[in-house]
């Protein structure tokens, strides 16, 4: 039992951190549909959110990393053209998600110079992201096999 | 032979641990503090209703002076 005021045993720790997930992936969750309400459904500007839009982002961008990382997730061993297809999913969902937002829900119709300057950003940001998530997965699981042997 | 026959009857893990725990003439709440538990965590082992960690099942069989295989040994039957 850890040496805390209540005694905890590995059964209470266990079922701390199911709750904690579940309770952490539900905030992320929530946080996700305050900026999409906030921004969509009562039209505030970007500046009066960004707060909750930098929180949410950096909390996802730092977990998935962490889960690779600690988790030790073999992603480098699904080879290249599986991390190639799920770049290329990234960048397909970003893109096609920018386009919607801009000519759906903020009602205002891209020209072909926008489209490809959004096209570039979603594109040189997905590449960060899967960079980074390959690097962290690798790290991670260089850092079992150390412990491992 | 009866008793034989009640002790063979109590073929499943958390007949077993229960068996050999009141064997040793120990409460629930005497054994969770010699494993460093709790009571209810021991109740749920005994009820089948939790599966606990390698560390907890060599406390556990330590204190009660048992193998692992003697406690937590599963037959295909048991499960």
């Amino acid at each position: 039992m850890s040496r805390t005021p209540v005694p905890l045993d590995e059964r209470n720790i266990d079922s701390i951190r199911k709750v904690c997930t579940v309770m952490y992936g539900l905030t992320m969750v929530l946080l996700a549909l305050t900026v999409f309400y906030r921004q969509f459904a009562l039209g505030q500007a970007t500046g009066e959110f960004e707060d909750i839009a930098v929180i949410l982002t950096s909390n996802v961008i730092v977990g998935l990393g962490a889960l690779l990382y600690f988790g030790g997730v073999a992603l480098p061993r699904f080879g290249p053209r599986a991390l190639a297809a799920a770049y290329l999913a990234f960048v397909i969902v970003g893109f096609g998600f920018t386009v919607f937002k801009y000519t759906v829900l903020l009602d205002q119709p891209m020209s072909a110079g926008a489209l490809w300057s959004s096209f570039l950003t979603v594109a040189t940001i997905c590449a960060l992201f899967t960079g980074f998530y390959v690097l962290a997965a690798y790290l991670g699981v260089r850092r079992i096999e150390k412990q491992a042997r | 032979m009866a008793c034989m026959t009640y002790i063979s009857g109590m073929s499943s893990v958390n007949m077993r641990l229960r068996l050999a725990r009141t064997e040793k003439g120990l409460s629930q709440q005497e054994l969770a503090d010699a494993v460093q538990a709790t009571r209810q965590t021991i109740g749920l082992i005994e009820n089948g209703k939790y599966n606990p960690t390698l560390n907890l099942c060599l406390r556990i069989a330590r204190a009660l002076d048992k193998t692992l295989d003697d406690l937590f040994w599963k037959e295909v039957d048991d499960e």
